[in-house]
């Protein structure tokens, strides 16, 4: 009869554990949430304020940026697998024209303006955050799924 | 010449007077500001002298606004272009003439991405289209396209005489584009120069200032890259105040404290004051450049007589666009924190 209230305490103690976890990783990814559209939004006014610099709509325009048609490039940016399996981690090359690693930068302008620099920080920023908020969820998933059913079934 | 002035353009400058008159106040601006949705936005400016623009849209977009506020300028260019007798034609080609250059650079971006000519040429500036600008599509190689574009088209003069074919090719396009706008520059230059009196005095001072504002833009922006001082240097237009050594020395400084002084020295160093450090990177020099070329504009009205209130007018009504249209991006993102950070015109 006591071994069984301590079994039940040490449930309780170990799903109040496992909910606090819950709560503390839901509170860190709706931040890394709204991290991540105040540095889209950023980015965003700061290619209109390039535009407004430069003259006009066609200094920062669609007809600048490569199409299934255009010459082939590799990618600077990769998303990978880290050492742990369930994590995943950005991937950044150095820029390479030689070998195909070309800065997008470049396409626009070779001179780019200053508010067009921030703009490419502003968006270095949201691919961050966007892994660290794939994170986030896949630990949320981990912690709802699988310990909370494991832990509610065992009581 | 202001006597006979009024003989062959004093209708002209009347009537481009009358156009400045019905440019955008601080008020209009204001409501504009207040404004919650773009078809609020697209109401008001239907209230000011653009009238009713807007009367045959029913889907709304920030594109829209801009391509229906380009075609109002484009019909008051055209009318008194078409009104015009030389040298005051001449004159209104040499404004034309940035808009082509940007139309060809954006052509030749864009036909490298295989992207559609007949998308592409929607996408250029009415002021700066021409005939041959549709036949760049039919150039397959970069040779055919030095001769296809700018030997045949009005661009061949601004070619300097030392530019081979083979220099096209193993150049970026925005240093083929900004050795084109010095020449253009410079030729315009020598162009108001030549026609003497006060059109002479009020064009010389507003393209010394863009030639110089120029000049630090290209430095500021060079900074970063891999840039040769010898490129920089070609790109350097000569027309304006900052001596021949400035020059010299702005192509071969590395840092943006170097850069001040050299301004600093030429009289420049108002630019680079108390540039705010906590607008996320909004307000920088080019829109210093932007407050003096405004202010530099409106008072270019208060001589008459002169060709220099057509190219102001031109100017100040891009500059009145480019606000409506930042107005319109802060509203359309829903951040209308920064809705006031557009240059104000000093009209009044």
């Amino acid at each position: 009869m006591v071994a069984e209230k301590v079994e039940k305490e040490a449930a309780g103690q170990l799903l109040d554990a496992m909910y606090l976890d819950l709560f503390h990783l839901i509170e860190e990814h709706t931040q890394c949430k709204v991290n991540l559209e105040r540095a889209n939004a950023s980015g965003a006014i700061l290619l209109a304020r390039t535009r407004f610099q430069a003259g006009g709509s066609n200094s920062v325009s669609k007809a600048q940026i490569p199409t299934e048609n255009s010459a082939e490039f590799n990618a600077l940016c990769r998303v990978i697998k880290a050492k742990d399996e369930n994590e995943i981690n950005i991937e950044r090359h150095a820029v390479d024209k030689a070998n195909g690693y070309v800065e997008p930068l470049h396409w626009f302008s070779v001179l780019p303006p200053m508010s067009l620099r921030h703009a490419v920080t502003k968006f270095r920023d949201c691919i961050e955050l966007v892994a660290e908020s794939t994170n986030l969820q896949r630990q949320l998933t981990d912690v709802l799924i699988s310990k909370l059913r494991q832990s509610v079934l065992q009581q | 010449m202001s006597l006979l002035f009024n003989t062959e353009w004093g209708y002209l400058e009347g009537i481009t007077r009358g156009f400045k008159n019905g440019m955008l106040k601080h008020s209009d601006y204001l409501a504009l500001t207040q404004c919650e949705s773009l078809e609020d936005v697209m109401m008001n400016i239907q209230s000011t002298d653009y009238g009713n623009i807007f009367s045959n849209d029913r889907k709304f977009s920030v594109e829209l606004i801009e391509k229906r506020l380009g075609e109002k300028l484009l019909n008051e260019f055209n009318y008194i272009r078409a009104h015009s007798t030389d040298p005051l034609s001449s004159f209104l080609e040499y404004i034309r003439y940035p808009y082509m250059i940007d139309n060809v650079a954006l052509l030749i971006a864009g036909l490298n991405n295989n992207r559609p000519m007949k998308r592409l040429l929607e996408m250029c500036h009415p002021l700066g289209y021409f005939d041959q600008l549709a036949a760049i599509e039919v150039a397959i190689s970069s040779v055919e396209l030095f001769n296809a574009v700018l030997i045949d088209t009005p661009l061949a003069k601004f070619i300097p005489p030392n530019f081979h074919e083979e220099t096209f090719i193993e150049i970026d396009v925005e240093i083929v584009r900004g050795v084109l706008y010095r020449s253009y520059l410079e030729s315009f230059y020598a162009f108001c120069e030549g026609l003497g009196g006060t059109t002479s005095n009020v064009m010389c001072k507003l393209l010394g200032f863009e030639a110089d504002r120029r000049v630090i833009t290209i430095t500021v922006n060079a900074l970063p890259t891999h840039l040769t001082a010898e490129d920089r240097l070609k790109m350097y237009p000569t027309c304006g105040n900052l001596p021949d050594l400035a020059l010299r020395t702005l192509s071969e400084v590395s840092d943006y404290d170097r850069v001040r002084d050299v301004c600093n020295f030429a009289g420049y160093g108002d630019m680079f004051d108390n540039i705010e450090r906590d607008t996320d990177g909004l307000i920088g020099l080019e829109d210093r450049f932007l407050m003096v070329e405004a202010k530099n504009n409106v008072q270019s009205y208060l001589q008459q007589f002169h060709y220099g209130i057509f190219y102001s007018y031109v100017k100040l009504k891009q500059l009145e666009s480019r606000n409506i249209i930042w107005i319109c991006e802060c509203i359309s993102q829903r951040q209308t924190d920064n809705v006031n950070a557009y240059i104000p015109i000093p009209l009044d």
